[in-house]
């Protein structure tokens, strides 16, 4: 199950940032720039980069603006953070409901 | 209804987010294995290509020239020569292995006559093909799931099938609720399990399509009387078929 789960209207275009990994990376302070990074697979596990805009990082946060995606696609978005100092790497998931009728019952 | 619809629906019933999604995709594909399994449906049906390999009686159905990984039974076999336009039929499903090996000697050559589906391979008599002949099988097979935004027959005319399943699935694998379970059961087949419900249903609207093609006369007189009047049918000139 991933660590998320969240319901997006197709047109609506958000900063994701619930993911802090200073519990999961403790030996750290930061995020390593060039391989943090967020990613993205729909429900048949083929590459939906397109659902991904811009990432950020905030010291220990991985950030990551969730966008566009087709009306009834499950997406499931994963944040690898990779730990400056120490370079372990952490995992966060979130399920990403693109409804354009959204049920708000999660 | 997309998929994504069906999915929908049994995840209301597990609270939006309780139910894992690789789960809920387990439950909706056994959910429509298990419809599957009940009835060859319509949209099971397939065909492919093969050709023989000169002196090769048998042919595995999960992988070589057959290659069906999702073979469910065989429908009908015909054959034609390589440069051939013209096919031939078949004969199988009135005799068994043990009784053709008895039939034919192990030398035998020739086109095919007949055949038997023996666990996953195909055996052809007599024994020996003479030529490389091209083969055409049609077959059930079982099915996958559409893709999430798309449906097929089973989404498009009875999703409440699948729907059911996959709840049963879920009421017995994931909230151990056997009573809930029993509930969706009744609502996918009836009882007895099969006789009623979405079952029945899809059962019955398979028959319908079956029954326009493959219309078969039975004698109600005389030695082959309540036997199917078909060629192959070997017991058209001795008992009846009870």
């Amino acid at each position: 199950m991933a660590n998320q789960v969240i319901e997006k209207h197709p047109d609506a275009e958000i900063l994701f940032d619930d993911f802090d990994f200073t519990d999961e990376l403790p030996g750290d302070s930061a995020l390593d720039a060039t391989n943090s990074v967020v990613t993205a697979v729909d429900a048949a596990g083929n590459s939906a980069a397109s659902v991904v805009g811009t990432v950020s990082r905030d010291g220990m946060s991985l950030r990551a603006v969730l966008q566009a995606g087709t009306n009834g696609q499950d997406y499931l978005v994963t944040f690898k953070a990779e730990g400056d100092t120490t370079e372990q790497v952490a995992i966060k998931q979130v399920e990403m409901r693109v409804r354009s009728k959204l049920t708000g019952s999660l | 209804m997309n998929l994504w619809e069906a999915k929908d629906i049994v995840r209301s019933h597990f609270g939006g987010t309780a139910f894992p999604t690789i789960q809920l995709d387990h439950a909706l594909t056994q959910g429509r294995r298990k419809i599957e399994t009940h009835a060859n449906l319509w949209w099971m049906q397939d065909e492919v290509d093969f050709s023989l390999t000169i002196d090769q009686q048998e042919y595995p159905v999960y992988s070589g020239a057959i290659n069906l990984p999702n073979f469910k039974d065989l429908r009908a076999l015909s054959w034609r020569e390589a440069a051939g336009v013209s096919y031939e039929p078949v004969w199988f499903g009135d005799t068994t292995k043990e009784e053709l090996d008895v039939l034919y000697d192990t030398d035998d050559e020739g086109s095919p006559e007949i055949a038997v589906i023996e666990n996953s391979t195909i055996y052809l008599y007599p024994p020996n093909p003479d030529k490389a002949y091209s083969m055409r099988m049609y077959f059930y097979q079982w099915t996958d799931n559409p893709a999430q935004t798309a449906d097929d027959d089973l989404l498009k005319f009875f999703p409440m099938a699948l729907v059911y399943s996959a709840l049963a699935w879920g009421y017995e694998l994931e909230l151990k609720d056997m009573q809930g379970a029993a509930y969706w059961n009744n609502l996918l087949g009836g009882t007895p399990f099969g006789r009623g419900g979405e079952l029945a249903k899809l059962k019955k609207e398979n028959f319908k399509r079956g029954w326009r093609d493959q219309l078969t006369l039975t004698p109600r007189t005389g030695p082959g009387v309540g036997s199917l009047r078909r060629i192959s049918n070997l017991q058209i000139y001795g008992s009846r078929i009870s």
